[in-house]
């Protein structure tokens, strides 16, 4: 039988699991409407980390400007140049990661397999991370160091704290990929990929205006 | 006591007028047109509006995601009434009859 359009209607909706209707025990009160939940409490919890994070983010760039505009010459004199075409390309890495996240979830939703695409994502940041990591070591090789200028000590801890927070992102992925392969999630619930699909976001949303500012700037 | 009070409140207008005598102002060490205190004006106010703006998109997913539960429950309850289980839906007005 084919299912009716509400049916298919609640069925494209957000996967909140529909709490089940109280049984009417007549002795009891009277059977309440289903009460959903407006929102997820694992993806609210995401959302609070996200706002702590940004706020994080924001004073290391409000110190960062502090910096940048009472700077008469930028970068200062005899320190090396960043890399801005490889940063670059490892920009579009980033974002090709979000894409395939994104994937993911539309994977989820479907309930077709989605390890492939947690597994590309994990694969294009850990590339982003690679990259990252050998410009820094030529960097290093070149004199910019935490010590060496504010400048140095800035472009390690912006970037620094972006990259560590990739590494987070990675470890999710990997325990997301874990659960998935195990059949832990199903078409309804998914909860543990869409949050992971938010942090991931968050990662990657924040690079381009990191590279902006601190590569382009 | 009210001599006392005048030179109180003197002391405060001045304060207020001349933060940078004052040493008021951890900003004020230089003039209107100076880049440090450009930059400063900046961050600060890049600092100032960042809560406001978090805590809107906040709010504003918050506000997205309860519409979505709402129509969500419309439908439920649409399904309900096609399930043919409509006397077990209790409703406020209900109750009154």
């Amino acid at each position: 039988m084919a299912p009716s359009s509400a049916a298919r209607k609640l069925d494209d909706a957000a996967p909140v699991a529909p709490a089940p209707l109280r049984e009417f025990t007549g002795g009891g009160g009277p059977p309440v409407r289903p009460n959903l939940p407006i929102l997820n409490n694992a993806r609210l919890g995401v959302i609070m980390l996200l706002g702590a994070e940004l706020m994080f983010f924001a004073g290391l760039i409000g110190a960062f400007l502090v910096f940048r505009l009472s700077a008469q010459v930028w970068p200062p004199p005899f320190q090396p140049r960043l890399p801005i075409g490889v940063t670059g390309v490892n920009t579009v890495i980033l974002l090709l990661s979000a894409l395939t996240m994104h994937w993911a979830v539309g994977a989820a939703r479907a309930g077709a397999a989605i390890v492939r695409h947690l597994a590309w994502t994990a694969l294009l940041g850990a590339l982003f991370l690679l990259i990252q990591g050998y410009e820094w070591l030529r960097m290093i090789h070149f004199g910019l160091t935490t010590s060496s200028s504010v400048y140095g000590g800035l472009f390690y801890v912006l970037i620094g704290a972006h990259g560590v927070h990739v590494i987070g992102g990675l470890i999710w992925l990997s325990i997301v990929c874990w659960q998935a392969q195990r059949g832990r999630f199903t078409k309804k619930d998914f909860v543990g990929v869409q949050t992971a699909r938010m942090y991931w976001t968050f990662v990657v949303a924040l690079w381009p205006v990191l590279y902006g500012l601190v590569y382009l700037y | 006591m009210w001599i006392r009070a005048r030179i109180l409140v003197a002391c405060l207008f001045g304060t207020l007028m001349l933060p940078a005598l004052a040493q008021a102002c951890s900003v004020c060490f230089s003039g209107d047109d100076d880049a440090v205190t450009h930059a400063f004006n900046w961050s600060v106010g890049f600092l100032l509006a960042a809560p406001y703006a978090i805590a809107g998109t906040i709010a504003g997913c918050l506000v997205i995601a309860y519409r979505r539960a709402a129509a969500q429950q419309a439908v439920l309850a649409e399904l309900a009434a096609q399930e043919a289980i409509n006397p077990l839906i209790w409703t406020q007005e209900e109750s009154a009859k």
